[in-house]
């Protein structure tokens, strides 16, 4: 069947929208998890999502609700986000380290909690997202955040980066470093929630590291690097539907593998300016 | 020549960092238009007391009492080493420490421009406007620092260990720079620094801190 064809289908059409309204989103929060060395704790979010989902679904069982799962996603990531937040100021321990444990902990409990529910089959649509199955109401989950975020950056992309760059001089400017830091933090965990349909659990943190990672290793502006992380986070979500469409492969890693091959032109164009 | 009068006056402080004691009982008043310099062993709370002046720590007691042209300083923080990938260049890091409301999405809006440039301009690096940060000498990007904390044209310069990290002619030409901006602008400097040599020759008048916390005026 023809691209343009496929594109007739609305399950096509649902993931070329999604793919547009979260790749940029992902990709202009994952300059600032780039700048301040948070690719773990983004990508520690994504796979603890899969707790959500599971504890979403002790809860419908138990009470009968029957709530989007993103809901319950979205509520476990922020909490898991504000306690890592905590704990990292009131432990002797390092954010790193602090992220290794809660993640695996919380994953380690995700997995018990679905085998106790029988719900294995499940975990391959977490892990690894299934973006034709986006709808409307996704959709339009996917804008309000987008919304959210552009607001978010639009008003504290000044103070975020005087923050990220010198917490000290930042808060003699009077911004707060530590409340921004909690707000982006639970924009992070938003985004794993709407986003984790799209591309799961494992993939999730590619949307987010890889554009920002590749236009960083281009640019020696913050313009640049926020321009070509954007850019890259358009472009890279259609391309990988459409390859994925074209050469019947699965859509998650093309797009991930789109991101891969930005990063090593982006090298390439490095090591020649360098040279 | 600026007549003396009081710009700041503080009474009977007391500062901790974390539990510990760093300084206690101390009062001082710094005069309008002088070069004040700070000086003491490590530990002894020079920088805490600094951070009490500009507002971003809390005393544990006694009082700091700003005239209207102290309450917004400028603030030059001791040197911290940043990520030499980050990427920013020298007038995108002026733009970001604009106390504006205009929107900033990298670069430097063109309302912005004029007010940036101009600070480029008067401390001599106007030729490092397009230079990343990461690729400045210490010397140079002390007076980009130096440069962001001049934005506002604040009445009162404070400045942390500024010649840390910097060569003997790094440190000697960021001398100079301060006694130039002391002369030429109507600036009141509070120079924090163990460097006894660094602060002779530079402050009109000297406070020594001695460890942990005896003040000697």
């Amino acid at each position: 069947m023809h691209l343009i064809e496929l594109f007739r289908h609305d399950f096509m059409r649902h993931a070329l929208i999604s793919g547009i309204l979260l790749g940029p989103v992902c990709a202009v929060l994952g300059v600032f998890v780039n700048l301040r060395g948070m690719a773990f704790f983004s990508d520690a979010l994504a796979h603890s999502a899969i707790t959500g989902v599971a504890l979403g679904f002790m809860v419908d069982t138990w009470t009968g609700w029957q709530l989007d799962p993103t809901i319950y996603v979205l509520i476990f990531s922020c909490m898991l986000a504000l306690g890592m937040g905590w704990m990292s100021q009131r432990m002797p321990l390092s954010r790193d380290t602090i992220t290794a444990f809660t993640f695996t902990g919380s994953v380690a409990l995700g997995v018990i909690l679905i085998s106790l529910l029988g719900k294995h089959r499940m975990l391959e649509g977490l892990l690894f997202g299934s973006i034709y199955s986006n709808g409307p109401a996704d959709i339009a989950r996917q804008a309000i955040l987008a919304a959210i975020v552009l607001l978010f950056f639009l008003t504290q992309l000044r103070p975020l980066t005087l923050a990220t760059l010198d917490p000290e001089l930042a808060r003699a400017r009077g911004v707060r470093p530590a409340l921004l830091h909690y707000v982006f933090s639970l924009l992070v965990a938003a985004t794993v929630a709407v986003g984790l349909k799209m591309l799961g659990a494992l993939l999730l943190g590619a949307l987010i590291v890889m554009p920002a990672a590749a236009a960083r290793i281009a640019s020696t502006n913050f313009r640049g690097l926020a321009a070509g992380a954007i850019l890259l986070g358009l472009l890279a979500p259609p391309i990988g539907i459409a390859a994925s469409a074209s050469l019947n492969l699965p859509t998650g890693p093309c797009i991930v593998l789109v991101h891969v091959a930005a990063l090593a032109v982006c090298q390439i164009i490095h090591l020649v300016r360098s040279s | 020549m600026i007549a003396l009068s009081p710009l700041l006056e503080t009474r009977e402080l007391t500062l901790h960092h974390g539990t510990r004691e760093v300084l206690a009982g101390f009062s001082c008043t710094i005069d309008r238009g002088e070069l004040l310099g700070i000086s003491g062993p490590n530990g002894c709370g020079k920088t805490t007391l600094l951070k009490a002046l500009v507002g971003i720590h809390q005393q544990t007691s006694g009082t700091i009492r700003r005239q209207p042209p102290a309450r917004n300083p400028g603030y030059v923080p001791q040197h911290a080493p940043i990520d030499r990938n980050f990427p920013l260049t020298a007038s995108e890091f002026l733009a970001i420490n604009c106390q504006s409301r205009i929107p900033w999405i990298g670069g430097i809006p063109r309302k912005l421009r004029h007010g940036i440039c101009g600070k480029l301009d008067c401390l001599g690096i106007s030729h490092l406007a397009t230079r990343p940060l990461g690729t400045l000498s210490g010397g140079e990007l002390q007076r980009v620092r130096i440069a962001a904390a001049l934005l506002e044209d604040p009445a009162l310069l404070l400045l942390d260990e500024p010649s840390s990290h910097l060569d003997p002619a790094a440190t000697a030409s960021l001398k100079q720079l301060l006694l130039h901006l002391h002369q030429e602008h109507p600036l009141t400097l509070v120079v924090v620094s163990h460097d006894e040599p660094f602060i002779d020759g530079l402050a009109t008048r000297r406070i020594s801190l001695a460890a942990p916390s005896l003040a000697v005026a």
